[in-house]
């Protein structure tokens, strides 16, 4: 086997392994300093106040190895504002209490409720007068997954 | 979790030592110079069973941190159905169950078995089969982790599923309080259940962390503190079990009526020493409650670069292992250039299936590059025309792979003198990539900047339009290629589209 060598490679070529669309073309990602898309010309006097961007992560994750993002399903929230299509961020590290909104397991299914206590028995409240509340530690076999720490609507997507 | 565990990290935790001096382990092929107090020359233990296994304080303490069933665990975080169920997960290319739940441990399913030889087992049980999904196990790995890093100062993570963490200095008494703090920190938190031995080595710590899988089941913690732990967790230890004997080792031990953990520490140490090597010496040792293995958490840099796949079905089309060993070019450069290094040598490999019968094809070949590099484009050329030499018609190939090695940091790399030179620029060759290259064709960079802008815009496009959007050559995604899993479960933390809907 003759060593190859090293000379720039002109034959092999680039292509996208799907079309790219419009959406993927625009905007150019933003590089953290805006400046280095500046080829020429003046230093822009905000350079050496330049502190960052605003991250959302920082807002709404505040522990990101607890952390699980799920999407809302149905209508049993709707009184709490939560949609369905809604974003959910659940926070397993919160321990649940009386009032949380919370993903809970009953039967093997996931399921987003308010939490409440009963005379200390732990049952879960849906936000539609159209649902039934569900008593965990009854013949329902069920847990707390998880505390909803926020819930996200994107409004014009 | 209670608000305790920082409290008393915190307290407990007061300076990060600089850890216990490496073993001299010229001692140890030297019976009788032994330094150490504990056990007699012979590796015997002393007469007092309660006596502690360790000195001071300032003697290392070790926790090993392992996962239960960790692919199944991640999968019945989100899949909640699968609690209680036998469940199996199978390899890339749904061959070989890779992991097993208890259920279907119990029902005699083994490590590695290939599924078609189980199909009957599976339908009678109706067992639960899924194709691995490692994207969510490194997710998941990686959240334990973290939780992990927050608790103790210095870890190792010893495999996907498995840490030591360092608890020296950590008053004994407290440590199996400490850690199933931690374990139901790293349950709550990620929803991963674990089990964690406790011991003053870190051969004894896997010991003891096997112990707890078996025998302490409520609490998921068994620490070995005293000679009267060490005795009673090393006797339930098959000798094959113990970290780092293998089956072969236990065999060549079993001859002489070694058995289990216990007998083999109680060998003579010159004894052990003429059956093995240096390194089932510091077993011995490490059995014996003497710590011949440090935690290793600095990050040692990969030696070489692995990616390879198992085809859905045989492949004889040359066009079309092109494709597959392109893709895995691409792949693999995308890690090298991740970790900043450059790859000194390049191999592909092309296998033909073991489980059939028939004439077999297993060829391997590898170049050296004069200057080492991290360019996707020559590396696909030199591994094509690797390909090109490998290649025989007729033999249906079910894997192949490419492996990058002699990686290299680029600040000792020596310029090769032509590969580096201005040259001028050549718009045509850009064509291809159109407004990709985002500014690449700027005619003042030499060709060795254009590549290494490409290179970067190549893996900021396929971070952000997931793997394999760019990718050199042809398309590689044909339903031929990509490797068969049936059963796989959505990527539930790692892609937006597969995230659970909660009703």
């Amino acid at each position: 086997m003759p060593l190859p060598s090293v000379s720039q490679d002109q034959s092999a070529t680039l292509i996208a392994a799907r079309p790219l669309s419009d959406q993927d073309r625009s905007p150019a990602p933003l590089s953290s300093s805006y400046s280095s898309l500046i080829a020429a010309g003046f230093p822009s006097p905000a350079d050496d106040h330049a502190e960052g961007k605003l991250d959302l992560n920082e807002h709404l994750v505040n522990h990101p190895a607890a952390t699980f993002f799920a999407r809302a399903g149905g209508d049993s929230m709707i009184g709490a504002g939560i949609y369905s299509g809604d974003l959910l961020v659940v926070d397993r590290s919160i321990e649940p209490r009386a009032g949380h909104i919370v993903v809970a397991v009953i039967n093997g299914d996931m399921t987003v409720k308010r939490l409440a206590y009963r005379d200390g028995v732990p049952v879960l409240r849906p936000e539609n007068p159209a649902y039934c509340e569900i008593v965990l530690g009854g013949c329902e076999d069920g847990e707390i997954w998880g505390v909803v720490s926020a819930s996200i609507r994107v409004h014009a997507p | 979790m209670r608000p305790d565990l920082d409290h008393r990290v915190f307290m407990t935790q007061p300076s990060r030592r600089s850890g216990f001096s490496a073993p001299d382990f010229a001692r140890v092929s030297t019976p009788d110079s032994t330094p150490y107090s504990t056990p007699d020359s012979t590796g015997r233990m002393s007469d007092d069973p309660s006596a502690r296994l360790r000195g001071s304080t300032a003697d290392p303490l070790f926790a090993l941190v392992d996962c239960n069933n960790f692919y199944v665990s991640c999968e019945r975080v989100f899949r909640p159905e699968l609690r209680g169920r036998a469940v199996i997960i199978l390899s890339s290319n749904d061959g070989c169950a890779i992991a097993r739940s208890n259920e279907a441990k119990a029902l005699g399913i083994d490590m590695g078995v290939p599924v078609f030889k189980i199909r009957d087992l599976i339908r009678r049980h109706d067992i639960r089969v899924i194709s691995g999904n490692l994207a969510l196990y490194g997710d998941m790995s990686g959240r334990v982790m973290s939780v992990l890093r927050d608790a103790v100062p210095r870890v190792e993570i010893y495999s996907i599923d498995e840490a030591f963490l360092d608890l020296s200095l950590f008053p004994e008494e407290e440590a199996a309080v400490f850690c199933s703090e931690i374990r139901s920190r790293v349950l709550q938190w990620t929803g991963i259940p674990t089990s964690i031995g406790i011991a003053p080595t870190k051969t004894l710590a896997k010991a003891a962390n096997r112990y707890a899988k078996k025998h302490a089941t409520d609490t998921g913690v068994h620490a070995i503190l005293c000679h009267r732990d060490r005795v009673r967790t090393l006797a339930a230890t098959p000798l094959a079990d113990v970290w780092g004997i293998g089956k072969k080792l236990s065999q060549r031990f079993e001859a002489i009526g070694c058995r289990s953990g216990l007998d083999l520490a109680q060998l003579p140490r010159d004894r052990v020493a003429s059956m093995a090597s240096v390194v089932t010496q510091r077993t011995h040792l490490e059995l014996n409650g003497v710590p011949a293995l440090e935690l290793e958490d600095a990050v040692e840099p990969r030696k070489q670069i692995i990616s390879s796949r198992s085809f859905a079905s045989e492949i004889d089309d040359l066009g079309i292992l092109h494709q597959a060993v392109s893709s895995f070019v691409g792949r693999a450069a995308e890690k090298l250039r991740r970790d900043g290094r450059l790859a000194g040598s390049i191999s592909v490999y092309i296998h033909t299936n073991p489980f059939r019968g028939g004439p077999q094809w297993n060829v391997a070949d590898t170049a050296s590059l004069t200057t080492p590099s991290d360019d996707t484009l020559l590396l696909c050329r030199i591994a094509g025309r690797l390909l090109d030499g490998l290649w025989r018609p007729g033999f249906g190939i079910k894997k192949a792979g490419v492996l990058l090695s002699d990686l290299v940091d680029p600040a000792d790399v020596q310029r090769d003198l032509f590969s580096d030179l201005l040259a001028t620029p050549d718009t045509s060759q850009n064509t291809a990539v159109g407004d990709l290259q985002m500014g690449v064709s700027d005619a003042t960079v030499s060709v060795g900047e254009r590549r290494t802008r490409l290179m970067s815009t190549i893996d900021n496009l396929n971070t952000r339009y997931g793997r394999g959007s760019i990718s050199v050559g042809v398309p590689p995604r044909t339903s031929t290629i990509s490797s068969r899993s049936g059963h796989r479960s959505p990527s539930f933390t790692t892609r937006w589209s597969d995230i659970p809907v909660i009703d």
